[in-house]
């Protein structure tokens, strides 16, 4: 049995999370004695091969016009199948809006349990039981799973990347994606330039002591002097 | 065009969360309940299709019946009417199963729920129901509007937006944005008292699998001090984020 990754890319580059994720797959699978591969999608701009710095040896590639971009239900079928290849039990994925959106999808495909809000490395693997954030971050909780297939979602930024030594095989793959139900992605509109929350090495935060939006120009202000992130609570959005 | 609207039950979100029997469960003492946030996008948004364009609106929950004045609520706001699963919800599978059944059995055009309930934050069981029942789904919906037989939607996607459309019936997660928190709907005097006569059927639970088992609870380690500084004294700011915080 091994552990299988969703490398996610952003127009063909992949991001801090998707070595975030890498290393949580080497680690979880350090732990359950075996290895982690990862499977990314349509065309790429970064060198995958770099994955290997994150502890995961080999890269399934999968391209074609199925793939270009993310469809949850073509993207799931095609990890489907590339677990079945690969006789991966254990897939993780990182929280992204697409993981989250893939996730589920990908738990009944496959029968498995899925636990998401991860904010820990499993602690078992006999019975895979693994920490998770419950309450709005407010507590946590131990969650376990007996299933024999198991999906695990992590909060994206919350286990850090360490870049080690190392360099990923990288392998075209093949799956079909059958008849699955299909959505149109008719227009794509990215904030180009700002560093995202899920990214960021610094965060400038703010909360109601900011009395109202008219001040939080000052915040941005300083998040991009210091190349941070901005976040707020709810109560000051 | 027939809209279900899927509602948790949850605290409210100033509650104090702490756990008993040996951080073994919820401590539910003092806990105010309320319509899951993410699900009262959902809900208003139902109601305005509607007020706009005829739309029958039900909604549904898993749990016993200590929920049912959460869905009381709902039907004051405008739902025709109401089903509740006679089970406790104990895991994100057995509660996306037992939706699955009822939406099986009736012949709804748009499944919604919120992106997450704010007390277990799994995220899972409008995918999951998608997924069972082979519908297009959309995660973290910002948008939606019902034309032509079909879904015009807009999705939160890492760092911006993304424009879809689908066909008819689809499952769609929701968020703030399908509706501003100045448009939520609360009820007023007229709602409360027709909900009171507004049909809520239960249903009994069907036999369904559990995927996942919940253990210990803790709570998170205790916040540090937060250092005051002066809104004149920047020199002292500067030498903080300098030689403490480091950021700069």
């Amino acid at each position: 049995m091994s552990v299988l990754v969703y490398l996610e890319n952003w127009e063909g580059k992949f991001k801090k999370n998707t070595f975030e994720a890498a290393q949580y797959a080497a680690k979880t699978a350090d732990l359950m004695g075996t290895e982690a591969v990862g499977i990314t999608f349509g065309d790429l701009e970064d060198d995958a091969t770099v994955i290997g710095k994150y502890g995961v040896k080999k890269v399934i590639h999968l391209k074609g016009d199925d793939f270009k971009i993310f469809d949850n239900y073509k993207f799931a079928e095609a990890v489907k199948e590339v677990a079945s290849q690969e006789d991966a039990d254990t897939i993780i994925i990182s929280g992204t809006f697409n993981g989250k959106a893939l996730a589920p999808l990908l738990a009944v495909k496959t029968d498995a349990g899925l636990i998401t809000n991860i904010t820990a490395l499993p602690s078992s693997h006999f019975t895979l039981t693994v920490r998770r954030g419950v309450f709005s971050s407010k507590g946590f909780v131990e969650y376990s799973t007996e299933a024999s297939n198991r999906i695990l979602l992590f909060v994206p930024n919350s286990m850090g990347v360490e870049e080690g030594e190392g360099t990923a095989e990288l392998v075209n793959g093949n799956a079909s994606v059958g008849d699955v139900p299909t959505i149109e992605v008719t227009d794509i509109d990215r904030v180009r330039g700002k560093v995202l929350l899920p990214e960021a090495e610094l965060v400038v935060s703010g909360g109601r002591g900011m009395k109202g939006p008219d001040n939080w120009g000052m915040l941005e202000e300083l998040a991009e002097e210091l190349g941070a992130a901005t976040a707020c609570c709810q109560a000051s959005e | 065009m027939k809209v279900l609207v899927c509602i948790s039950h949850v605290p409210d979100t100033t509650s104090k969360i702490n756990f008993t029997n040996n951080n073994q469960e919820f401590d539910t003492n003092g806990i105010q309940y309320v319509i899951n946030p993410y699900d009262e996008f959902c809900l208003t948004r139902a109601i305005w299709l509607q007020e706009k364009q005829g739309a029958e609106v039900t909604v549904l929950t898993v749990g016993k019946a200590d929920v049912e004045p959460t869905l009381r609520k709902a039907l004051a706001i405008g739902a025709n009417d109401a089903i509740r699963i006679d089970t406790e919800p104990v895991d994100a599978f057995n509660v996306a199963s037992q939706i699955a059944a009822v939406v099986k059995e009736n012949e709804y055009d748009l499944v919604l729920a919120g992106r997450e309930s704010i007390d277990y934050n799994g995220g899972q069981v409008p995918g999951l129901l998608a997924g069972m029942l082979n519908w297009p789904f959309v995660n973290a919906c910002l948008g939606l509007e019902v034309a032509d037989g079909k879904a015009h939607l807009v999705r939160e996607i890492d760092g911006g937006k993304e424009k879809l459309t689908a066909s008819l019936p689809i499952i769609v997660a929701g968020q703030k944005g399908l509706v501003e928190e100045s448009d939520l709907k609360i009820p007023n005097m007229r709602g409360i008292m027709q909900a009171r006569s507004k049909p809520l059927n239960v249903r009994e639970a069907t036999d369904a699998p559990v995927k996942t088992t919940v253990g210990s609870f803790e709570k998170p380690a205790p916040k540090g001090d937060v250092k005051m500084i002066d809104a004149e004294n920047v020199d002292e700011l500067v030498r903080l984020l300098h030689d403490e915080a480091k950021v700069i």
